[in-house]
């Protein structure tokens, strides 16, 4: 059975001629001299590595469809017809004190100084992609109203064309990075908190020191690696003298727009763009000790650390170092994860799947808390987008999993929103919008909730795609409350492995989840054989 | 390559692989995903190296 078959797809913008396909390679089974396209080889022939990426870079994000054997649609949710676990202290489970609304999503992470969120999801990085950076107005509203977590992602401070370095090379004015900070912080309630990602060139450019010394954050984020790729971070440039700015700061800018014969390609429109890559970390024990303890010493209050799909060794570095270290908060990415910008057939083929990895990271988990090792907070990633995958991965990864991050997802009622906004404006509102009304009070279902949020005054100011974001988040929040109610879970802590069950062997072997014939057998034959 | 730490072609491996199947993993001879690097992570859970 083929799980992927590569050559065409939406995300590389290319398609086969023919409905009929050999599996492994993806080639028609009829190549025709003389088709006229669009398959990746058709279009690669004169575009060449531009069929790496999805595209278009800056209006689309895109995720990997490999249909990996096991992943969590292997994974159901019991529903049960008695209990109560996680109401408030006191109270006895009946019909009147059980009630869907009643369960509290509520859930913290931290070592010591621990962040309350108001729903256990949080944004994936958003970074120096373009994607994240013109739509960040919408996220971080968004984020902050919903009463969670932003994570401002990797070298946001390196592409600022408007960043100032100091004699000594290091940060001293990014107003993009200010922007980004100021604009959650203005709309924060209490939950959830605004935290930046730290790569190898964020080191260079001092960009913890800073955070710190200018915007007084509490929490910075190490990063081994993301669930879509397994090399650094990347966006394109359009323009040649943005491509040269960033090579003298210090990225890696592909082709080298200092090469003559590039220059000349690129005046002559056959190079359009340029591609600006991060560096390969180097991660090793005593420097990730010695770095924690900077960053601590610097002031911080919380570090986390963001981790991708590679395999167990990393895994287990990632777990146990983590423990050793006070880690605040550990997110695992699994494979394939979600991208601005990524490598599509790496996206495709690299890595853990995250099923997968989210089986092993609870595994090891277990074994450093069976032997009395605390285990940091722990966050899956890679692939979720509703509220039966937050509360799969809640469980699979119980007691250490608090929160799951979610990129693509927690994007698009963002992007959704700002759209929305100039449909109105220019009054070409789609169908499928416009079926709820045409003015914004008729169209979002939680715009009085804002406003009453936010107040009346305040409202204005409000960007759409934040109410988009608000919106999406209540309906995972009442979704979870929900699924929650029925597994008779009434808050996050009371979530265990127990309410799952495989659907297939092979699951059941991957996560240790019982087979759903074994699932709770035991209890079943007692009660038949009383 | 890169992803993978190989930095020329004669250093590209069988350990670079992982089998998604228990059947790729009979048929390839290379390592079911779940047992893939275990020892090493066994070790470091223990050790940290």
């Amino acid at each position: 059975m083929n799980l992927q078959q590569p050559n065409a797809n939406d995300a590389t913008r290319t398609a086969n001629r023919s409905r009929n396909v050999s599996p492994m390679s993806g080639i028609c089974t009829r190549c025709i001299d003389g088709c006229r396209g669009n398959c990746e080889v058709f279009k690669a022939t004169f575009r060449g590595r531009e069929l790496l990426y999805p595209g278009p870079f800056g209006s689309i994000t895109a995720g990997g469809d490999k249909n990996y054997p096991v992943d969590y649609s292997h994974l159901n949710i019991h529903g049960y017809a008695l209990g109560a676990k996680g109401l408030p202290a006191g109270q006895v489970g009946d019909p009147d004190t059980a009630r869907f609304p009643n369960v509290n999503t509520e859930t913290s992470y931290g070592w010591d100084k621990k962040v309350k969120m108001q729903v256990p999801i949080f944004t994936g990085a958003l970074g120096s992609t373009e994607i994240a950076r013109k739509n960040w107005e919408h996220f971080a509203v968004g984020a902050a109203i919903s009463g969670v977590t932003i994570v401002c992602g990797e070298n946001v401070c390196g592409i600022d064309p408007e960043l100032e370095l100091s004699s000594s090379k290091k940060v001293k004015k990014a107003p993009d990075m200010d922007r980004r900070i100021e604009t959650y912080k203005k709309y924060h309630q209490g939950f959830g908190e605004i935290l930046v990602q730290m790569n190898v060139e964020d080191t260079r450019l001092g960009v913890a020191e800073y955070i710190i010394h200018k915007h007084k954050l509490e929490t910075i984020e190490l990063k081994w690696g993301q669930g879509a790729k397994c090399i650094g971070g990347e966006i394109k440039v359009s323009s040649i003298e943005r491509a040269l700015e960033l090579q003298k700061r210090g990225y890696i800018v592909t082709p080298d727009p200092s090469d003559p014969v590039v220059e000349a390609a690129f005046k002559e429109r056959a190079i359009k763009e340029f591609e600006r890559h991060s560096r390969l970390g180097f991660i090793g024990e005593h420097e990730f000790y010695a770095e924690v303890d900077r960053l601590r010493k610097l002031g911080f209050k919380r570090i986390t650390l963001k981790t991708g799909a590679y395999g167990l060794r990393e895994l287990a570095m990632a777990i146990k170092w983590s423990s050793k270290a006070k880690i605040d908060l550990l997110t695992i990415d699994g494979a394939p994860g979600g991208t601005g910008m990524s490598p599509w057939r790496m996206m495709e083929e690299w890595g853990m799947p995250s099923l997968y990895l989210h089986a092993a990271a609870y595994e090891f988990a277990k074994k450093l808390s069976d032997r009395g090792e605390r285990v940091p907070d722990i966050a899956f990633a890679g692939g979720f987008s509703s509220e039966d995958g937050v509360f799969k991965a809640l469980a699979m990864g119980a007691p250490f999993v608090k929160a799951i991050c979610m990129g693509r997802a927690l994007m698009i009622p963002g992007m959704v929103g700002k759209n929305i906004a100039q449909w109105i404006k220019d009054n070409d509102l789609p169908k499928t919008v416009s079926e709820f009304g045409s003015t914004v009070d008729e169209i979002f279902v939680n715009y009085e909730d804002v406003k009453k949020l936010v107040g009346n005054k305040e409202i204005e100011n409000i960007p759409l795609g934040a109410i988009g974001i608000y919106s999406y988040s209540q309906k995972i929040k009442v979704g979870l409350q929900q699924l929650m109610a029925g597994a008779r879970c009434f808050n996050v802590d009371s979530i265990t492995r127990n309410e799952l069950m495989s659907l297939t062997e092979e699951c059941a072997k991957v996560t240790g989840i019982p087979y759903l014939m074994d699932s709770y057998r035991d209890e079943a034959m007692k009660i038949i054989n009383s | 390559m890169a992803d993978a730490w190989k930095f020329g072609l004669q250093h590209v491996d069988r350990n670079d692989l992982v089998s998604l199947t228990r059947e790729a993993a009979e048929v390839a001879g290379i390592p079911y995903i779940m047992e893939s690097d275990m020892k090493d992570a066994e070790r470091i859970l223990c050790n940290g190296v």
